[in-house]
């Protein structure tokens, strides 16, 4: 039995390019929606549709979007807390907490991200060391599952509940309302540093050095050159500027986020190449030098870096790209960027971007976290990087690392349950909770969820 | 006491972008619509942007007397209203020949009947303003009668005529009347159809309304060039018309 509500047929493809479906989208506008909906419809949750990954979609599912449900239903300067409908954007919903003093310190770096993609994903920020993971700011949400209607779960009420929807990758509903931590703004200025260092170790050894104090760390590799220097870079620093007024705010606008999954790839061919990758490299390494004595970056920019760099994702072409993200043991990292060096050598691999942040949490539930560096690596997608991947599963499981599911559209469910020790308590609480298994999507049904 | 700017469903597509440009502009506002969690969330996530007054009333406009009494009671709080706009409608994929679905009551009455008694009810409010403004919503499917969206069409072509002779009866007092003939609107109308014009976002409509407000055109297509599509339609010989299906 279908939902009640028209419904649009679209091809669906995931932002990295590998997943793609024909699918049927609804787009409610009102609550009574909710109400209608059948409790035998295979659905999932769909918000910008920014997910490297099939997240919110699959051929047999409805994809339900809430980008109607995108409004702020309060503001409490005394909880400093901010409730809202999940389909807002992080951008909007930042430049109204900007409008009250107030900003999120955990979001990924790009506005057109809603806040309920960052719950069902339990994304990061960019000091997980300090601050934890998107959980962390969730003080309660609000679920709809069509056999139990709508949910009220926090860590008080509906705990299970909570804990399972909270990087759950929408496994257990829609998630419609969420009442989420903010943080004071000390000024709208922020220092942004950087620091260049010619091996990995450096650059870890400093970001571990330099994280605690900041507020955001974390370092870019040049993975291109081979030799010692392989992995090179940056550590960049941000940290609040002292003395300018909260009120203060620099000149020059926050670049208009352009990403969708159905433009990115188009493309016909990709443009990465080692030349090409050289150009980019070279012209980062030279705009980054600049910082090296600090400049002055407005905090909108600060948080989300990826606005005005949207081409660096387009030039992958309509192939797409991976990425292979995972938190390595500090202990571990020196070998795996051996091991990275060694494979990328031995299956020719252009490695375009690494990118490394420092966690210090727990691997809970399917929720990616855990204690060492997390080192993201960007490669064009060709035939021979799929095996390039499946050997990194290999090095990840026997290095007791965690790759990020959210990232990678090919992560078998054996590295999955390999690598979180939870995976099999997950599903039997998704079942016990869900046994129809209602929400569906690529992902979902890749990783046997 | 204050102006209020009245908006008759509110909660959803133009209704909603209306209220959202009316509060950017900082006019206090009376949102109706069925849904009181719709009207909630509308209320609060105004009030939390902009620093205007909102009042709601969530009834059902089928209720008449229940919400014209409710309705009446409420524009009591207001000295005045400086802005009633209508972009209210229904629309329903039995509204044909072959459908047995008892749907023309309430086409006919969202579409068309309860305005006239919303005006009539706050016509003495309306009066005591310097300058109000009365704004319909029609479409673009009263342009000609097919045998698709059948009373849909009917009623929106009634309510074009209404509110022609609405403008007539104020052509000499403070209240300007306004009447918007839409296109294909991002709403859930449109929503999953293949559509060969463009589709216009609720807010590029709520833009032009804002642009309009001192204006007296009296009757328009948005966007325009939906003008030129309807008259040829219109006056296409019916040899031709008969064959067209859409």
């Amino acid at each position: 039995m279908k939902n009640t509500g028209p419904v649009s047929t679209q091809t669906l493809v995931s932002f990295d390019g590998f997943d793609t479906a024909k699918v049927c989208i609804q787009e409610p506008d009102r609550y009574r929606y909710w109400d209608e909906q059948k409790a035998e419809q295979l659905q999932i949750s769909r918000g910008a549709g920014l997910s490297y990954v099939g997240a919110s979609f699959c051929a047999k599912s409805t994809s339900v979007s809430l980008r109607h449900f995108n409004r702020i239903l309060d503001f409490c300067t005394h909880t400093n807390s901010v409730d809202v409908e999940t389909g807002i954007s992080l951008q909007e919903l930042n430049a109204f907490l900007r409008s009250k003093n107030r900003y999120l310190p955990i979001q990924p770096g790009y506005g057109r991200i809603t806040v309920g993609g960052c719950i069902a994903a339990n994304t990061h920020g960019k000091n997980p060391c300090i601050d934890g993971t998107f959980i962390d700011i969730v003080s309660s949400l609000t679920l709809f599952h069509p056999a139990y209607g709508m949910i009220e779960a926090s860590r008080d009420e509906n705990e299970d509940v909570f804990d399972l929807t909270c990087g759950g990758y929408g496994t257990t509903g829609h998630i419609i309302r969420a009442r989420l931590k903010v943080r004071d703004i000390q000024t709208q200025t922020v220092i942004v540093k950087s620091h260049y260092f010619s091996a990995p170790q450096k650059l870890i050894e400093a970001q571990k050095e330099m994280t605690p104090r900041s507020l955001f760390c974390y370092s870019w590799h040049s993975m291109l050159h081979s030799g010692k220097n392989f992995g090179q870079g940056i550590v960049f620093e941000g940290q609040f500027s002292e003395g300018s007024p909260v009120h203060n705010e620099p000149k020059g606008t926050l670049a208009a986020a352009t990403l969708a999954s159905h433009t990115r790839g188009m493309l016909p061919i990709s443009l990465m190449n080692q030349m090409s990758l050289r150009c980019i490299n070279a012209y980062f390494s030279y705009k980054s030098r600049r910082l090296q004595k600090g400049k002055e970056s407005s905090l909108q920019e600060a948080l989300f870096p990826i606005h005005g760099q949207e081409l660096y994702f387009k030039l992958f072409g309509k192939k797409g790209f991976h990425e292979y993200q995972a938190i390595i043991p500090f202990q571990k990292t020196e070998e795996y960027f051996d091991v990275v060096k060694f494979l990328s050598k031995k299956f020719k691999i252009i490695l375009t971007l690494g990118s490394g942040k420092i966690f210090s949490g727990q691997t809970q539930n399917l929720r990616y976290n855990g204690k060492g560096v997390s080192l993201a690596l960007n490669l064009p997608r060709n035939p021979s990087s799929l095996q390039f991947m499946s050997a990194l599963d290999a090095k990840i499981i026997a290095m007791s690392g965690v790759p990020n599911i959210i990232k990678d559209s090919r992560l078998p469910a054996s590295t999955v349950e390999a690598c979180y020790p939870d995976y099999h308590k997950v599903r039997q609480r998704l079942i016990s909770f869900d046994p129809k298994r209602l929400f569906c999507s690529i992902l979902t049904q890749r990783l046997e969820l | 006491m204050a102006s209020i700017s009245i908006i008759i469903g509110a909660s959803a597509g133009v209704g909603r972008a209306l209220a959202t440009i009316l509060a950017e502009n900082g006019k206090s506002l009376l949102l109706v619509a069925s849904d009181t969690r719709d009207l909630d969330a509308l209320k609060s996530d105004i009030t939390n942007r902009y620093d205007v007054g909102v009042w709601t009333l969530a009834t059902s406009v089928l209720q008449l007397e229940t919400f014209l009494d409710d309705y009446k009671k409420l524009l009591q709080r207001f000295s005045d209203i400086e802005c009633l706009a209508f972009p209210i409608g229904y629309a329903s994929e039995h509204d044909t020949f072959e459908s047995q679905a008892d749907i023309i009551p309430p086409i006919i009455a969202i579409n068309l009947s309860i305005i006239p008694e919303i005006i009539k009810a706050s016509k003495d409010k309306l009066e005591s303003a310097q300058q109000a403004r009365i704004v319909g919503f029609g479409s673009i499917a009263g342009a000609r009668g097919r045998d698709q969206n059948v009373i849909y069409s009917a009623a929106k072509r009634g309510l074009e005529s209404y509110f022609e002779s609405l403008r007539h009866y104020y052509s000499d007092k403070a209240v300007r009347v306004q009447f918007y003939k839409l296109g294909y609107v991002d709403t859930q109308q449109s929503f999953g159809k293949d559509l060969k014009f463009p589709v216009i976002k609720p807010q590029i409509v709520a833009q032009q309304f804002m642009r309009d407000k001192n204006k007296d055109f009296g009757s328009k297509y948005y966007p325009r060039f939906w003008g030129l599509i309807c008259t040829v339609l219109r006056f296409l010989p019916w040899f031709l018309y008969k064959k067209l299906k859409f």
